[in-house]
């Protein structure tokens, strides 16, 4: 099921282009748009 | 979309996608252009599950209102290619805008392959954002 309004992913782990992880809480702070692909370009 | 990016920026928010390719391919693809925002990727799809963002299947891919919807964008000059290796087309993407504390304040999963928000719907969504904090 969608994450729905009001509620919250957790910790959340990424990787960057680099190869080095990074949280989702690095982002917060701020309003974030979050844009989940399905493909590239 | 520079200028919609701007936008966001301007309303105090941030921008983050989302891929689900490994770090090496979204390397190769970000050197053929310039993105303004970061760009990571998930390639155990956790982030995608978190966020119930499911595959579709091929009858899903293939139905009416999809293929009219894919028609609809070629006429406007998109063109369709071959998946690069690692692409799943199958998986469905979605857009989200979460608050300064990770709360989900709007939520748009992609229900079939070609859905997704207007770009004026994620920036109306950053707006509602800070203006319940400024009040």
């Amino acid at each position: 099921m969608s994450l729905r309004v009001g509620e919250h992913p957790g910790d959340l782990y990424f990787i960057r282009p680099d190869g080095s992880p990074v949280s989702i809480s690095a982002f917060l702070g701020r309003p974030l748009v979050l844009i989940f692909l399905r493909h590239l370009g | 979309m520079q200028e919609q990016y701007e936008e966001i920026l301007r309303l105090g928010g941030a921008v983050l996608v989302v891929s689900f390719v490994s770090p090496a391919q979204l390397t190769t693809y970000l050197a053929a252009g310039a993105f303004p925002f970061p760009v990571v990727a998930d390639p155990t799809r956790q982030g995608y599950q978190a966020f119930g963002l499911e595959r579709t299947s091929w009858s899903a891919m293939l139905a009416v209102r999809s293929v009219l919807r894919y028609l609809r964008l070629i006429l406007r000059g998109w063109l369709p290619r071959r998946p690069r290796e690692g692409e799943d087309v199958l998986q469905l993407g979605g857009d989200f805008v979460l608050d300064a504390t990770g709360q989900v304040v709007y939520a748009h999963p992609s229900g079939e392959p070609t859905d997704r928000p207007s770009v004026s719907d994620l920036i109306d969504a950053v707006r509602q954002v800070t203006v319940k904090k400024d009040s």
